[in-house]
């Protein structure tokens, strides 16, 4: 027996493709036969990552077990389909194409087939959510709810605590009384990096101007780029609005340690890793309370319903410069860091397997 | 779990704060004696969302709208993408970069502009946006069904392949076989 999992495009820093090899590293330990594979393996950080293609002789072997992870519309989601081995469908959940409607033709059209399409991925024996959001919208897609799971996120932190930070990176921005604010993520339109800008102008030229919005992730939308760089210019913070792409292992803890606020405007997520990696790094969260992210954060951090600036930049500052409510914030956010222990998520894996007929032996390498 | 409301006017829930340990009330007191105070210095006077729906605008206007003809090679989508972000007009706020006089001008102007919009230019601009609306969504959807049809066109080639190869395996077992 065998346990396949697939992906669409497998990359470096992509948390689908983390989530695929923290799986992976789990049931190798626990003595298990495995494989990866992926549409476009050409950035995929394991090397043992195949092409898609190499899949096709299993796809009969009715003992074997294929993870799918849904995150995108892929030609390869047609395998899933015709496999006749066990099937689980892990949905990370697929942005809305309404978002990338008025910037790129051909995200949204992918978008929309992979939302379209979803209801055609649940012939399986199990349909998993990365979390209970996501989980909810495979009910809505059709799928029974008895035949549904969570398995959230292993949080990376072996990349972390293997990595040593950039020092030059770090001291880069990390400079003597700037306060920096952080956010981790692609820059796409659900993520809402105008609103982010906005929030951050009311902060930095009402109430703390010196500061800095460090935005890290990859930039891929030329008309949503343009329009975030000239909001930057008309709002007068050009100079303190900071895009650094994305971003190595090592220079993202250098920005993640020399971070005093993390700050989310997302309007769609379906978990955000970059919320546990910010819980992690003990960096207080403001965050936007729309779709999986009130479930990511549970009782922690301090939730934003309305884009009421003044109060937003306000409540920013006291985050970010009053002690007793920082560590308050982050002491809850340690306690939320908790859940997502790699033992309990290690746990919710075995009893997904379970739930499939795959019984994990003992870690076998003593974890 | 407690909410609030900074702005005093509406009981809308702004802020959520989940963690009982957490002085709620004395966080947001705080908060707002800093809004208002800040306020009363003529701070946070600028409307922010006006301002982004301007620079979205304006960032994505600078555009060749001259018609093409069909079978130039201009992708169908782009044309669609372009028609998509272009539907909503707006009223763009006036602005002079006059020194001194410059707020006197504008202050003119938009007093000007509030009058003449609101009474004339306002409900043509809601008809336009209407009209732009519905076409855009009906380009959309016809493009989508066109992308469908072609497809199932593309599937039906290969299906006449194919049969096109069974057809002539067959015939050629026929005239193997002497039947």
């Amino acid at each position: 027996m065998r346990i396949h999992q697939m992906g669409s495009v497998l990359s470096v820093g992509d948390a689908v493709t983390n989530h695929i090899v923290e799986i992976d590293r789990r049931l190798r330990a626990w003595g298990l036969t495995t494989a990866i594979y992926g549409a476009d393996i050409t950035a995929a950080p394991d090397a043992s990552a195949r092409p898609d293609t190499d899949y096709v002789p299993f796809l009969e072997d009715v003992d074997d077990l294929l993870i799918y992870h849904y995150s995108a519309y892929c030609e390869n989601q047609a395998l899933f389909q015709r496999s006749r081995n066990r099937k689980v469908l892990l949905y990370h959940n697929v942005t809305p194409p309404e978002y990338f409607r008025p910037y790129d033709p051909v995200y949204e059209t992918l978008c929309r087939r992979g939302r379209e399409q979803l209801s055609g991925m649940l012939a399986c024996e199990l349909a998993v959510g990365a979390s209970d959001y996501n989980r909810r919208e495979l009910v809505t897609a059709g799928c029974p709810a008895e035949k549904t799971a969570v398995l959230p996120y292993f949080l990376g932190v072996d990349d972390f605590q293997h990595s040593p930070r950039n020092e030059a990176y770090f001291r880069k921005f990390k400079t003597s009384g700037i306060s920096n604010i952080l956010f981790v993520g692609k820059v796409a339109p659900n993520k809402a990096f105008e609103d982010l800008i906005k929030i951050f102008s009311a902060y930095h030229r009402h109430v703390n101007p010196a500061s800095r919005l460090i935005l890290v992730g990859a930039r891929f939308l030329p008309r949503y780029d343009r329009f975030l760089d000239e909001l930057a210019v008309r709002l007068g913070v050009s100079d303190a609005v900071v895009f650094t792409d994305r971003l190595r292992v090592r220079e993202l803890r250098a920005v993640y340690e020399a971070a005093d606020l993390f700050l989310c405007a997302s309007r769609h997520e379906g978990f955000c890793v970059p919320l546990m990696e910010a819980m992690y790094f003990h960096v207080p969260l403001l965050a936007r309370a729309e779709t999986a992210v009130p479930e990511t954060l549970g009782a922690a951090g301090v939730l934003f319903h309305e884009l009421d600036y003044p109060s937003l930049a306000e409540l920013m500052d006291l985050l970010i410069r009053d002690r007793a409510v920082r560590q308050r914030v982050v002491l809850a956010q340690d306690a939320r860091l908790a859940d997502f222990a790699p033992a309990r998520v290690e746990a919710q894996l075995r009893a997904v397997l379970e739930m499939v007929g795959v019984t994990a032996p003992a870690d076998t390498e003593g974890k | 779990m407690a909410t609030f409301s900074t702005s005093g006017q509406e009981p809308a829930e702004i802020i959520e704060i989940r963690d009982p340990e957490v002085d709620v009330d004395a966080l947001m007191a705080k908060v707002r004696e800093n809004v208002a105070r800040r306020r009363a210095e003529g701070a946070y006077s600028e409307d922010l969302d006006a301002i982004a729906d301007e620079v979205r605008a304006a960032s994505m206007a600078e555009r060749d709208f001259t018609p093409g003809v069909a079978g130039d090679g201009r992708d169908v989508a782009a044309t669609l993408a372009e028609l998509n972000a272009h539907w909503m007009v707006r009223e763009v706020p006036f602005a002079s970069n006059v020194p001194v006089f410059g707020p006197a001008i504008v202050a003119v102007r938009n007093a000007w502009n509030w009058m003449s919009t609101k009474w004339y230019v306002r409900p043509i601009i809601q008809q336009q946006v209407g009209f732009n609306a519905l076409a855009v969504r009906a380009l959309n959807e016809s493009v989508a069904i066109q992308q469908d049809i072609a497809e199932k066109v593309r599937q039906l080639q290969a299906e006449v392949v194919l049969l096109r190869e069974e057809i002539e395996r067959s015939q050629a077992i026929d005239t193997d076989t002497g039947d």
